[in-house]
Order: structure tokens, then C-alpha cells, then sequence
């Protein structure tokens, strides 16, 4: 899922990079080296330099190769706004949306409709704007993007078109596991964990 | 142009005070609004609509909230003696750390202080495996240990108020002993001037953290109203001791404390403490705002 948001940016940026797949049940010693405090991908390594937490990596891309399609805008007070609803989707739409998949009944009900309000300020957010990043698609856009793929399993609102609109891009849609495909893993993840 | 800066804090919030600490840094005039956390002011509410927290820092008019993203924001407006180095490596390394403090260690260590008996071994088994992770950082890598007061030394602040509420709660975590590269970075720390400005005093501060992290006020709320409702659970196991500081916010509670906490024979029928607080939370309604 997060790992996600680094591809879509080193994408972006037009990159080149060599990618590890991890075992997260059988984690390699590469990544516990590299991420000792949190053992948690992904990690981005750049000249043999590690960088951890995947928004911490997307700024960090954004400011190693500021040349190319810039993520962040240059306005120090659009910055913040965009580090503020980076930091909403971390907060609230992941935090949140794992939880539908790990509730059930009445649990689950109360959650996802805390977590629909929370895609609604989303949406409100978005307005009439083409991307969270306004015309150019942005760090917002890369943070929540990832998240799509979980909106098709449980059909929400409106931000379909936004949605769409992303995943026309190709560095977005390279990046990103097909979403049925995703639906099927969670329906599995439902089952082994029994939850009905 | 006239700058016009304000910040709406509280003044036991460690969050609210980084920013004063941070704009004082910075050497910026700015107008402090107090924020009464139990009734927000429509102001707050106007600029902070999405959480409703503080602090919020509001620039010309126009609103920053979420501490972290307002320190990173007053640093690239306010250029001058930079808290985040220019380097895009170490600032990455940077924006790591002060994360840590704030999303791994200090909720472990409000943790402890909350909780009790095995959870509060627990909490404070973990609050020190964090405490050991920024050890070691401290020892090898020294990123704390600049000239000037960064990014990660303002996030670090924490530490002070760790040590206020380790006094407060009667919980070890910090200690010299154990962990002397993070203490030293608390000692250096607590004697800076700019910080110290930024602390509440000790005692006051140990008052309102007892109310403050406690997890009794939510319930404490909760048996408020219930109590208007002529609802009523009884015993001594809310820790009604803690009350006593507490007569004006519920006034309600107290008077039905004092009505019952003399009665021997309800002394001798109330349950202990750690078997009624969840029954309590069960017949109580949660309290309807957040």
C-alpha cells in the first residue's frame, strides 16, 4: 500500500530503480538493516543511503530531482495544506479503512460511516479542483492514490471521477495492482480471519 | 505588509507550546489566543474545522494545523536561523525522527502513565524499547547534537514533559542510569532559556496532566451527565480522590461522591476498582462529543 506511493513518485519523476520484493512474514536482513526502528517497507536506498516512512520518501524524492514534475508546490502555505491532507489520509483513511475489514455488525457500521465522512471532507477538499494538487496531480494525490484500490471493494462516492482521472496517468497506473485482483485478497483476508 | 501571526494553544498542550517554542526561536511576534480545550472557541472551530485541536497557527488570516506541518511551515516562511537542514538526506533523517518521537514514543509513554499494574508494566516496557531506539541513535549517529536547536531537539521537548509527568504519575522511564545519551539530550534541553520559557510551571503542570491523560475523565464525563439523568453506579472505584481536584468540572459527581464515600457500609459494598470501571463503561452512555 505504501509502498505504492513511491512508485507512483519515482515514476513521476521519470526514474530508474532496481525493486526488492519483501516476505513480509520473512523479512530479509537488507530491510531490518536499513529500517532497524521500524522493519517496515518500503524503504527507498539512494546512493546507499536508506530513507524510511513513505511520505518522508516521496518529499524526499520531490527535493533530490526538484526539476521534474514537482509534487509539492513552491508556496510555503500550499505546502502545508498539502502536508495537512497527506497527513488526514494517514490519520484518518488508513487508520479508518483497515478497521472496515477488520469489523463486523453493528462495529463495522459505526466505522464505516466514520470512515465515508472522512472521504466526504476528502471530497470536499477536492471540490471542483482536477487533483488534490489542484491542476497537476501532487503529494496529495500520491498519498490517497494507493487507497483507490480499496474504494472499488466497498463502492463509495463521487471520488471515482478524481479516481479515474489519476489512474489515466501512467505512472499512477503502472504502479498500482489491478483492483479485482486486490477485492479477491481482501474476501480471502476476510474468510482466514473469520470474519463474515 | 503588516505580518500578522497568531496562535490558538492551551497552555498544557506539548503540542501547543513546540509552536510558541518555535516562533520564539524564530524571534517572531505573534499573538497567543488560549484555548479552553473543553469548550472551543468558534474561532478554533473556523480554522481547524477538520480536527478542531490546537495549535493552529494562523498567518494573515490563513490557517496551519497539525504541529509538524506547522514547524515545517514557519521554517520555510521565516528562513532565518533554519530548524530543518538544507541537505534533503539528513532532513529526511530529520522529519524520521521527530515522527518517531511524536507517533511512537509519546504515545507509549502517555500510555504508562494512564494505565495501571501489568498494562502500565507493559506500556513502560515499550515506552523504553523506544527510548533505547533513540539511545542508540543518540550515541552513534549524534544528530541531536548540533550547534544550533533543530527540528528534531524542538520535537524532543517531549522529553521534558516526560520527565514532569514521570513525577506526576510516580513512573520510571527515563532514567539517567538507563539511557544517558537521551537524558543528557532532556538535561540540555530542560536548561535551554527559550525552552524553559516554553514549560508550564511544574506544579500547575503536574495538576493538569493528571487530568489530562487520565483515562477517568472521558468516564468521569460520561457519570457527569448520568448522574444529572439520576443514573448511578456506586464505590469508590473511580478513584473519586483524583475528584477532589476536579469539584468544579463536576459538581454534579462530587456531591454524589460525598454523599456516599463516608457511608461504611458502602465502603464495604463497593467493588474494587479494577473490577467496576468496566461496568461502569458499560451502563453509561460514552459522552456524545469527541
Amino acid at each position: 500500500m505504501f509502498g505504492m506511493r513511491v512508485r507512483i513518485a519515482l515514476a513521476e519523476k521519470g526514474l530508474k530503480y532496481e525493486q526488492r520484493e519483501e516476505d513480509l512474514r520473512n523479512k530479509s536482513p537488507l530491510l531490518l538493516e536499513t529500517n532497524p526502528v521500524h522493519k517496515k517497507i518500503p524503504v527507498l536506498i539512494h546512493n546507499g543511503k536508506p530513507i524510511c516512512e513513505s511520505l518522508i520518501i516521496v518529499e524526499y524524492i520531490d527535493e533530490v530531482w526538484k526539476d521534474e514534475s514537482p509534487l509539492l508546490p513552491s508556496d510555503p502555505y500550499q505546502r502545508a495544506q498539502a502536508r495537512f491532507w497527506a497527513d488526514y489520509v494517514d490519520k484518518k483513511v488508513f487508520t479508518l479503512g483497515r478497521m472496515v475489514w477488520r469489523t463486523k455488525g453493528e462495529e463495522q457500521e459505526t466505522i464505516t460511516k466514520e470512515y465515508l465522512e472522512c472521504l466526504k471532507v476528502l471530497e470536499g477538499e477536492l471540490g471542483d479542483k482536477s487533483y488534490f494538487g489542484g491542476e497537476k496531480f501532487g503529494f496529495v494525490d500520491v498519498a490517497l492514490m494507493p487507497f483507490y484500490i480499496w474504494f472499488y471493494a466497498y463502492e463509495t462516492l463521487g471520488n471515482f471521477t478524481w479516481a479515474k482521472r489519476c489512474m489515466e496517468k501512467e505512472s499512477v497506473s503502472s504502479s498500482l495492482p489491478d483492483r479485482h485482483q486486490v477485492y479477491e485478497f481482501l474476501l480471502e483476508f476476510k474468510k482466514l480471519n473469520g470474519i463474515e | 505588509m503588516a505580518e500578522e501571526v497568531k496562535l490558538f494553544g492551551a497552555w498544557g498542550s506539548p503540542y501547543s507550546r513546540r509552536i510558541e517554542l518555535a516562533l520564539k526561536l524564530k524571534g517572531l511576534q505573534f499573538e497567543y489566543i488560549e484555548e479552553d480545550l473543553y469548550n472551543k472557541s468558534p474561532a478554533l472551530l473556523k480554522y481547524n474545522p477538520v480536527h478542531k485541536k490546537v495549535p493552529v497557527l494562523v498567518h494573515n488570516g490563513k490557517p496551519v494545523a497539525e504541529s509538524l506541518v506547522i514547524l515545517e511551515y514557519i521554517d520555510e516562511t521565516w528562513k532565518h536561523n533554519p530548524f530543518l537542514p538544507t541537505d534533503p538526506y539528513e532532513k529526511a533523517k530529520a522529519r524520521f525522527w521527530a515522527r518517531f518521537i511524536d507517533e511512537k514514543f509519546w504515545p507509549a509513554a502517555k500510555k504508562a502513565m494512564a494505565s495501571r499494574e501489568r498494562e502500565r508494566e507493559e506500556a513502560i516496557e515499550e515506552a523504553q524499547q523506544h527510548l533505547k531506539t533513540l539511545e542508540s541513535e543518540l550515541k552513534e549517529k549524534k544528530i541531536f547534537g548540533r550547534e544550533s536547536l533543530g527540528f528534531v531537539d524542538i520535537a524532543a521537548h517531549l522529553l521534558v514533559w516526560l520527565v514532569v509527568a514521570q513525577e506526576a504519575f510516580g513512573v520510571e522511564i527515563l532514567t539517567e542510569e538507563k539511557f544517558p545519551a537521551v537524558h543528557e539530550l532532556y538535561r540540555r534541553l530542560a536548561d535551554e532559556a527559550v525552552f524553559k520559557e516554553c514549560m508550564p510551571p511544574k506544579e500547575q503542570l503536574i495538576a493538569y496532566l493528571k487530568e489530562a491523560i487520565e483515562e477517568t475523565r472521558p468516564h468521569l464525563k460520561a457519570l457527569e451527565s448520568g448522574l444529572k439523568e439520576r443514573k448511578f453506579v456506586g464505590g469508590e472505584s473511580l478513584g473519586f480522590v483524583e475528584l477532589a481536584a476536579n469539584v468544579i468540572k463536576f459538581p454534579t459527581v462530587h456531591e454524589w461522591y460525598q454523599r456516599f464515600a463516608d457511608d461504611a457500609v458502602f465502603k464495604e459494598c463497593a467493588p474494587p476498582r479494577s473490577d467496576s470501571l468496566p461496568i461502569i463503561k458499560l451502563y453509561l452512555e460514552p459522552p456524545a462529543s469527541k
